[in-house]
């Protein structure tokens, strides 16, 4: 681990002569400034006064979140659930898995291509900043493909090597372009091509028969006696096929006879004639020699190594891969030169999943592969069978830690944090803390936003988290004087004080201004309106005046009467309850029985010391009075 | 790769001794040896001063913004021994209450988790802790102290994350009730772990490992139920990780003995990567691997005398 400690450094001479702190910024930044503690304090300037003092905002470099590689996280996000969902309800789910696998490294190709495309078009060091990138995916590709060969591709009877000589066509499509173009030109005399040869031995190398016998016969020697023989020779080799009843044992058999007979014709020197044709048959046979020239035709070790199984032994299993592989990078004395990429590709040779695990973390995707593959190789079944020597590697463990690490670096981003989400979402045993912490850190830019992560949250079962954010939403709203919404927002809070707090604020807006905003939202509280005593009262107070309006007066009047015997009315809004009732009470239709009336007027008696009253009271008791009689009168009629 | 991001020049005419954004990383606030703490602006890549508080008669040595649910508070402290809680309104801070019952500098400042409420620690050079908690109903504020927390003086304050205690599964989680608790380091080389118990504040445990001045003490954000992380940090170089699994026993590890003083701990937001940094001018990034060893994932180093040379 110690080697891969990367050191940056920060150009600041105060952070150099006093030291430096630190504190993180956000989820992926850190803050860091020149500091030192002062050791024994006193009150005045510090060593380094006058300093500038800079605050440096620093981040990971993170890639994918550049608008290029946008696709590559939204769709392996698709494929990453659909991986999930798949091991959900399957209980068999290789071959699926395998299409999954597929369908990951076709999302990798299709923003290789993307890449490429976009290459062209650009310059600078934004040029140099894409072909940085093509050379990471590229890798990433070439792994996965390997991996997906020896770790999810159930391979019949181990026979390794036709999906091997895929794998490095597929990597390596110079021969195979070069062949093409040649075989779909003019023909014959096709030898005056610069390429001829090398494309010969190279469509060779990969497996391609037919080709190299195609590209022979357009030689124009093609009807001599050596390329006859060659020819023959070609069409009669042995190829491996699980699938044509032959047994290993059987198939190696005819391979021995076959080479006997090739190796009978070199001897007797039929092939002399085209040191070319020398070649080719002398590789056929393994020829140490002949197969020490030909290397320069192999970019990688891995190509040298298919090649030589291609023609020495074409029956190899996957698990002997490693030893050969070994011997390839020796062959070709390669071992100090090795690269990161061959690194992994020979550890996954070895099948130590661990290491290739290891090794693909230190890729700068940013952990885009790391999380998908070690996702998709738990999955498969490849975790749980290793053989590991710390007692307590727990392969849920192992992945858990590297969606949290990749769910957590989306949840920094503006637009991506849903698919952060997601990843979260899939571990089981931390992350749904995770995103208890970062959920809420989530700025609130807007209400749309705001409702999307109050969502997100319910979905998962959080309502504390949820109430949190409402409050939050309604303190903004309320600042910004938009009670209503503000009032919205902490009904979802829960909030009872908060809610309280802002029915306050409508009574004494009502109080003062005379005008019930937020009409529509004080009609549709339904069941919300339980939510404090405060809501309650203004709620009931908002009926009565749409009553009121409705001049439904007998209802209105009742209403009047139950608020004036309950104990919710706010001291300050007495006044103006007080006075609503004058009208009523003077309304031409009787609508206050005598009961009624004695409660406004014990309510009046108890409460005529109020300022606001103070030039209505009389006018009240007088209403108040004439009601009563009329009311007296009224129900001694009626008995 | 490491790239900075913004450079942000504060203006602060003399060092600046703590950096904090709000609970959303769109505000940043530092304070400095220039008696003053500043307010900008950081939202999309920007640097805008948003305002300058001046009401300290000392050097500021650290900051602290409020859970947003509060309004947006937010606490400075000074070696004026007092401790200002600032409010926004459209932008602008002022004073909201000061707090000067201490009778030295004051060092460190925290709010509480908000499921506390409105609540904020308060260490000083004099040696002891204040908790000032919000009354909301009388919208005041209530003042209780721990005297003689650290002899020599108090350094750092960090509060433990509101877990519920794991009671038996039938219980309402609303019945378990919230434990208050914080770490505080000090002069006196210990780190020790205070509780809320009734109406006061007990010592729960004295961690004696430091063999110096303790600088930061931090308590990790919680992912799980089951596990307590503290990192403190001291002038013996040294970094220490503390873990409980029931907040009472605690496990000692030191994570490295490093080339100088360190001044600083600071765990990201979900306590999976520990910044280290202090007087070596290096800026360390620790991470616990699955064995549950701690490595240095990277380093930011700053310095070499290259000042800009544009």
């Amino acid at each position: 681990m110690e080697t891969t400690v990367k050191t940056f450094i920060i150009p600041n001479e105060l952070c150099r002569r006093a030291g430096v702190a630190a504190s993180w910024l956000s989820i992926n930044e850190l803050g860091v400034f020149g500091h030192q503690k002062i050791v024994s304090q006193v009150d005045k300037p510090s060593a380094f006064a006058p300093s500038d003092a800079s605050v440096f905002q620093l981040r990971q470099d993170i890639i994918l979140f550049k608008p290029i590689l946008r696709k590559l996280v939204n769709e392996a996000n698709g494929t990453f659930l659909n991986v999930q969902n798949l091991t959900a309800t399957a209980s068999e789910h290789k071959p699926e898995l395998l299409k999954m696998s597929r369908q990951y490294r076709s999302i990798v190709r299709a923003c290789l291509e993307n890449l490429q495309d976009e290459v062209m078009r650009a310059n600078g060091d934004y040029r140099e900043e894409l072909q940085n990138y093509i050379t990471i995916f590229y890798s990433v590709e070439c792994i996965w493909h390997l991996c997906e060969i020896l770790f999810v591709d159930a391979v019949p009877g181990n026979i390794v090597l036709p999906h091997l000589l895929d794998w490095v066509r597929f990597h390596f499509p110079k021969y195979e372009r070069n062949a093409a173009t040649m075989l779909s030109g003019d023909l014959g005399g096709l030898e005056s091509h610069p390429d001829y040869w090398e494309t010969v031995i190279g469509s060779l190398l990969q497996g391609r028969i037919k080709v190299a016998r195609a590209l022979l016969k357009l030689h124009s020697d093609a009807e001599t006696q050596p390329f006859k023989v060659v020819d023959q020779c070609l069409r009669a080799m042995p190829v491996y096929n699980m699938f044509s009843g032959t047994s290993v044992a059987e198939f190696n058999m005819q391979w021995n006879h076959w080479v006997v007979d090739v190796q009978s014709k070199i001897d007797a020197k039929l092939f002399i004639s085209c040191y070319n044709l020398n070649l080719i048959m002398k590789l056929a046979v393994g020829d140490e020699i002949a197969w020490g020239e030909i290397q320069q035709y192999c970019e990688a070790w891995y190509e040298l190594l298919a090649a030589w199984l291609f023609f020495t032994q074409p029956t190899v299993k996957s698990f002997e891969l490693g030893q050969l592989a070994k011997q390839c990078i020796t062959k070709m004395s390669i071992g100090n030169r090795i690269k990161h990429l061959d690194r992994v590709l020979l550890a996954a040779m070895e099948f130590d999943v661990l290491q290739v695990i290891k090794e693909v973390q230190h890729m700068t995707e940013n952990g885009w592969f790391v999380c998908h593959l070690t996702d998709l190789l738990y999955h498969a079944g490849r975790l749980s069978d290793l053989n590991v020597e710390s007692e307590n590697f727990q392969p849920e463990k192992l992945r858990e830690s590297f969606l949290i690490d990749y769910g957590t670096l989306l949840m920094g981003h503006k637009s991506l944090w849903q698919v952060g989400l997601s990843y979260l979402d899939h571990c089981p045993q931390d992350g749904l803390e995770v995103t208890k912490l970062l959920l809420p850190r989530l700025p609130l830019d807007s209400e749309l936003r705001t409702q999307k992560i109050v969502r997100e949250a319910i979905n998962r079962n959080l309502p504390e988290t949820a109430q949190s954010i409402c409050k939050v939403q309604g303190m903004v709203c309320k600042n910004r004087g938009r009670l209503g919404h503000a009032l919205a927002w902490a009904l979802k809070s829960q909030d009872s004080a908060f809610v309280s707090y802002l029915a306050d604020k409508f009574l004494r807006q009502y109080s003062e201004s005379g005008n019930l905003t937020n009409a529509d939202l004080l009609d549709n509280l339904g069941s919300c309106i339980l939510a404090s005593d405060r809501l309650i009262f203004l709620g009931k107070y908002f009926e009565f005046h749409k009553l009121y309006r409705a001049k439904e007066y007998k209802e209105a009047a009742s209403l009047l009467i139950s608020l004036l015997e309950s104990k919710i009315i706010p001291n300050y809004f007495w006044g103006i309850l007080l006075t609503e009732t004058v009208p009523l009470l003077e309304c031409e239709e009787m609508v206050f029985s005598s009961t009624d009336t004695f409660t406004i007027m014990q309510c009046l008696e108890e409460r005529e010391h109020l300022k606001e009253l103070k030039d209505k009271i009389a006018l009240s008791r007088l209403a108040a009075t004439r009601n009563l009689a009329r009311a007296l009168v009224h129900e001694a009629q009626l008995n | 790769m490491v790239s900075i991001l913004n450079s942000i020049d504060t203006g602060h005419e003399d060092m600046v001794h703590d950096a904090e954004v709000d609970y959303y990383g769109l505000r940043l606030a530092t304070c400095s040896s220039d008696n003053s703490v500043k307010v900008y602006d950081i939202k999309n890549g920007g640097t805008a001063l948003l305002d300058d508080l001046k009401g300290h008669f000392g050097p500021v040595w650290q900051i602290a913004w409020s859970h947003p649910k509060f309004g947006n508070l937010l606490a400075s402290c000074s070696y004026d021994r007092k401790v200002i809680i600032w409010k926004e309104q459209n932008g602008k801070f002022s004073k909201y209450y000061e707090y000067a019952n201490h009778d030295s500098s004051v060092n460190s400042v925290q709010f509480a988790p908000p499921e506390y409420g409105l609540v904020l620690a308060c260490g000083s050079s004099d040696g002891s802790i204040s908790i000032l908690s919000y009354i909301s109903e009388t919208h005041n504020w209530d003042a209780k102290k721990i005297q003689n927390a650290h002899a020599i003086g108090c350094n750092a304050v960090s509060w433990a994350p509101a877990i519920t205690p794991m009671t038996s599964d039938f219980s309402q989680s609303d019945s378990a009730k919230l434990v208050k608790r914080l770490v505080s380091g000090g002069c006196d080389n210990l780190v020790k772990i205070w509780r809320e118990e009734e109406d006061r504040w007990v010592e729960e445990n004295k961690l004696e490992v430091h063999s110096d001045w303790v600088r930061d003490v931090a308590w990790a954000p919680s992912i799980g139920l089951h596990q307590h992380t503290i990192a403190s940090c001291s002038q013996d170089r040294r970094v220490i990780i503390w873990t409980s699994d029931d907040g009472t026993n605690w496990n000692s590890t030191v994570l490295q003995t490093f080339d100088d003083v360190v001044w600083n701990v600071s765990w990201s937001l979900n306590g999976n990567i520990l910044a280290v940094s202090g007087g070596d001018n290096k800026i360390t990034l620790w991470k616990q691997n699955l064995q549950g060893n701690w490595q240095c994932v990277s380093d930011v180093v700053k310095g070499q005398g290259q000042i800009n040379s544009q």
